[in-house]
């Protein structure tokens, strides 16, 4: 397996956002679709999915009901809210910023200064 | 919508906490079967898998914890949870709860009980009342800084030029006694002078009738109605629904009933029995004898003012004081300079007497906050020696991930619900206590009125001492329980013991100062009582029944005053039993005191100018009734009247100081006010034994007699030496009274023994409190010092045994232990005496023929309270003893 990466502080509730985002996942689905859209090169403490999730139901951004599962079993449902979109595009867009603008300071060339 | 969102959550969590709780359970462990599963589909097998997932999920418990935390709900949660648990402990060990509990609701309910006494006199407003904080009772301030009330006039002109009150009313300071006669049987009510928009003004409705209408108090004499209070008319007319205009004869006089006041309505000062209001305009019917409605310098009127809609107390300050200048300039001729006017919130206790209340409730509310901190620190120790059986528990917590703060918190939840059920224990306490501290009241001060209901600041101050109770005495474990370094803890059993020990000594000092102090405290009461109780008051007090009278009531001339008191001391002379009997203006040590200044003939009126004496006016045989030895001349006779020439009898000390060396039998004195222009000689007939006159703890003061006669009082005091029981003569007494006129009444017959405790009352009451919070603070503070010696023994089983294995005999192993104990209680009393030392002065004069750092009652305090530590100590020390060196070595 490559070298996972921890995750930097406070991207949990973003990737689980985004997660959730791609249809209504029930908490060990988040994981694995974590795990599935990030190649698994992400490293994530299974348990501290649960407080998010319980965090993100409480602000709002996403809304959780219970259902029967695939295979037949009562199972917790998250699902974005119209807050939740809208704070994972923002995010996103934040991200995006940041990424760029970290990247372009770890490339800059002697010469450039 | 975010805030919607969560205030769903945290309320769902809220009410469902169980439901939130299974369902998490229920989510994570699904969490943890699905990873088994697919570990092992892809080939770990079964048993590792669950390890494995387990693993890679991470703390459970802390998980769990931070989910609860992100519902918001977490500490209303938590704490039900706490209490919960709190309680499954405290039933574990019913042992140390019931001892706990029993030391804090004594601690609480000594607390409940002073604190229902100030409730009673300073904080709770008379119910019945509308907006009680709208009224203002407003006061003549004298040069001097006191206040004084008003007379009659002086209500008047305030009344009609104030701006800043929408009504002013007055009424009488005190109920005035009146006779009420009813079918030839006469008996004792209270009856309050009132102006007639009292009512209106305080915002009464009446139960039936009406309250007075307005000018119904204008003309003195008329309108002679009564409005009767709910508890005279349920209580003394039978709650009879057709009462409204009958009448009542009160002071011979027929007064109609005109209304009923509601249940809830006592009087503005609700501390005195009031049985009915009548206008103020009866004043010479219910007072006889004083005519107070015109006179300008009688001052007997309190005045309460309603304040106008948006003017507050300062405004009316100021325009009050503008209308003081403006009386000053109507009544130049009287003697009012540097008078003023001040006002108050209303209370019924009045800004003097308040002051002291203030500072007596104080020093009592300190008293019992210093038993509370005993107690307190009781619990505090009993809790630390049962925190170190709870460590691996807690660390057991911790480790599995348990935050400090949640530990914190379980330990408190748990010693606040102790101080809680000990709170609720402390109020039954206090209610039965306030009772019996009511029993103490001496029966001369029937007229004070006194209830403790149980209202809800009681309640709440109860309530809150318990949770700051539980707090303090639980921080010190709690903080100590959750201070946790899992991995040593984990290994060691007791470190930190040493630390812990060195706190739990610190507490035993404390409370062996406190309670040293309370100690000595009670001790200098006790003493200074049984010190009072030997003082001679200069007459017999045994066997001796006194009986007071008020004939004003009965509207009499003088003269036929006197035939009534001549009448009754013959025939009470006459009873059986009865060896004799005479009567008095008033008794010495009582509420009532007269001193005149004195004129010597043949001295010139400068050289006697500062010559003064006690008097007071006695009838024959007053001093073979009194048991007052007569040391020279002749008693008072029945030929001493108004009409025979001016005698007086004088005592002892009176001679030592205005005639050293003289014969004064013969010489002549003058104590009439005008003496200094135009003296009436009095010729000294008789000299008696100087006793006690003002109070108990006077030195010998100059005193003087008159004939009873010759200065005359209407207000007098029979007093009766009987050969037995004085109360059986009672009965006798009353019927003689009743043959001579119905509706006389008799205002208080008591024993002369039940009428001392009056000039001994505040000593009393002080030395009675002090005596058993001072024996609570040592029982405390013993239970306290047993404890930690016990507990100590029980951990140092093993070293003990090790000492006997190498040779200690008992007696060492005894001495040892139990000096470990003196220590600590020697250190104790060493700070209790210096604080005592400071401390103690402060009751200095409630104290009788005692200083208030007397050495005898300093040593003898110290010394029981060492011989009652040593029995502490010996207890667990002679278990030591017992220790078998085998079994101890193999411990552990």
């Amino acid at each position: 397996m490559a070298e996972r990466a921890q995750i930097l502080p406070g991207t949990l509730d973003l990737l689980i956002l985004q997660a959730v985002s791609l249809g209504p996942l029930y908490g060990y689905g988040i994981l694995l679709r974590i795990e599935q859209i990030s190649q698994g090169a992400l490293l994530i403490e299974q348990g501290a999915l649960y407080p998010a999730l319980f965090r993100l139901v409480r602000q709002g951004l996403l809304k959780a009901h219970w259902d029967l599962s695939e295979n037949n079993r009562r199972t917790k449902f998250y699902e974005l809210t119209s807050a939740g979109r809208k704070r994972l595009r923002q995010e996103k867009e934040g991200w995006h910023r940041l990424v760029v603008a970290i990247a372009s300071a770890l490339n800059a060339q002697p010469e450039e200064i | 919508m975010k805030t919607l969102a969560s205030l769903r959550s945290f309320a769902s969590a809220l009410f469902h906490w169980s439901r939130v709780e299974s369902e998490m359970e229920e989510e994570l462990r699904a969490h943890i079967e699905d990873r088994t599963r697919d570990l092992q589909r892809s080939g770990v097998p079964p048993a590792e898998a669950e390890r494995l997932a387990r693993l890679e999920f991470g703390g459970y418990e802390k998980f769990k914890e931070e989910c609860h935390e992100a519902l918001g709900a977490h500490f209303v949660e938590t704490l039900v949870q706490d209490v919960w648990y709190g309680q499954r402990m405290l039933r574990k060990a019913p042992g140390f709860t019931a001892v706990v509990v029993l030391t804090l609701a004594f601690g609480i309910g000594a607390n409940a009980t002073i604190f229902s006494f100030i409730n009673e006199l300073l904080i709770r407003k008379p119910s019945g009342v509308a907006e009680p904080n709208r009224l203002i009772s407003i006061w003549n301030r004298l040069p001097d800084g006191n206040v004084m009330q008003f007379s009659y006039p002086d209500y008047q002109f305030y009344r009609d030029h104030n701006q800043v009150f929408s009504d002013l009313i007055a009424f009488s300071s005190d109920p005035e006694r009146a006779s009420w006669t009813e079918n030839g049987q006469s008996s004792l009510i209270y009856v309050r002078m009132v102006t007639a928009n009292y009512f209106s003004t305080v915002g009464v409705n009446p139960l039936m009738g009406r309250a007075f209408l307005p000018h119904e108090d204008a003309n003195p004499g008329n309108n002679s109605l009564v409005f009767l209070s709910y508890k005279f008319w349920r209580g003394r007319l039978g709650a009879a629904p057709d009462i409204l205009g009958k009448t009542l004869t009160l002071n011979n006089h027929a007064f109609t009933v005109v209304g009923i006041a509601p249940r809830n309505f006592a009087d503005l000062r609700p501390e005195f029995e009031t049985d009915a209001w009548a206008p103020i305009s009866m004043q010479k019917e219910l007072s006889p004898g004083m005519d107070l409605l015109r006179d300008r310098d009688g001052y007997w009127i309190w005045a309460v003012g309603r304040l106008k809609p948006g003017v507050n107390g300062a405004q009316a300050q100021a325009n009050l004081s503008v209308v003081a200048q403006l009386l000053d300039r109507k009544d130049a001729d009287r003697d009012r300079k540097g008078w003023g006017v001040v006002v108050f919130p209303n209370s019924g206790i009045d800004p003097g007497g308040r002051a002291y209340v203030v500072t007596f409730s104080a020093l009592l509310m300190v008293l019992v906050g210093l038993v509370l901190l005993i107690a307190s620190a009781n619990a505090a120790n009993l809790l630390l020696a049962r925190a170190s059986s709870r460590w691996r528990e807690m660390t057991i917590r911790a480790a599995l991930g348990a935050k400090r703060s949640r530990i914190l918190r379980m330990v408190l939840s748990e010693s606040i619900l102790l101080s809680l059920i000990a709170g609720g224990l402390g109020i039954l306490l206090s209610i039965w206590s306030g009772r019996l501290i009511l029993l103490l009241k001496p029966s001369m001060l029937s007229f004070l009125k006194f209830d403790l209901p149980l209202d809800w600041r009681v309640i709440w101050f109860t309530v809150l001492i318990s949770i700051l109770t539980g707090v303090i005495f639980g921080l010190a474990p709690a903080m100590y329980c959750s201070k946790i370094d899992v991995a040593a803890r984990l290994k060691a059993e007791s470190i930190g013991s040493q630390q812990k020990s060195r706190f739990r000594n610190s507490l035993v000092v404390v409370q062996v100062a406190v309670c040293l102090v309370l100690v000595i405290g009670a001790s200098l009461c006790v003493r200074s009582l049984l010190n009072a109780r030997s003082i001679d008051p200069g007459f017999a007090v045994q066997n001796r029944l006194v009986v007071h009278f008020d004939l004003r009531i009965l509207g009499y001339t003088d003269a036929q005053d006197r035939a009534f008191y001549s009448q009754l001391v013959d025939r009470v002379r006459a009873l059986p039993g009865v060896r004799s009997a005479s009567v008095t203006n008033y008794l010495p040590l009582g509420f009532e005191s007269i001193s005149q200044r004195v004129q010597i003939e043949g001295r010139s009126p400068e050289a006697t100018k500062r010559l003064g004496a006690g008097a007071m006016s006695v009838g024959p045989h007053y001093f073979e009734t009194m048991g007052i030895p007569l040391l020279q001349g002749r008693e008072f006779t029945e030929a001493d009247n108004e009409k025979s020439p001016s005698v007086v009898i004088v005592n002892q000390e009176f001679v030592r100081r205005y005639f050293p060396g003289e014969d004064v039998i013969g010489k002549r004195i003058s104590t009439n006010k005008d003496a200094h222009q135009n003296p009436i000689w009095s010729d000294v007939v008789g000299v008696v034994r100087t006793g006690k006159y003002r109070s108990l703890r006077e030195s010998s003061e100059p005193f003087l007699y008159h004939p009873f006669c010759q200065g005359f009082d209407p207000r007098a005091t029979l007093v009766v030496d009987s050969s037995g029981e004085p109360r059986l003569q009672i009965p006798g007494v009353r019927q003689v009274i009743q043959s001579l006129d119905p509706a006389a009444l008799i205002l208080d017959a008591q024993t002369m023994n039940d009428y001392m405790t009056v000039p001994l009352f505040f000593a009393r009451i002080t030395g009675v409190l002090l005596g058993v919070f001072g024996a609570l603070a040592l029982a405390l503070a013993m239970v306290g010092l047993y404890g930690v010696i016990a507990y100590s023994v029980a951990q140092r089983t093993r070293e003990i045994g090790i000492r006997v294995a190498l040779g200690a005999n008992r007696a060492t192993v005894l001495v040892h232990v139990i000096g470990q104990g003196l220590k600590l209680t020697l250190i104790g009393a060493a700070v209790g005496l210096v604080a005592a030392f400071g401390v103690t002065r402060l009751i200095q004069s409630l104290l009788f023929g005692l200083s208030a750092t007397d050495p005898v009652t300093f040593a003898a305090a110290t010394l029981l309270l060492v011989a009652i530590a040593c029995l502490a100590c010996f207890l667990p020390a002679r278990s030591a003893t017992r220790v078998d060196p085998m079994i101890a070595l193999r411990y552990e």
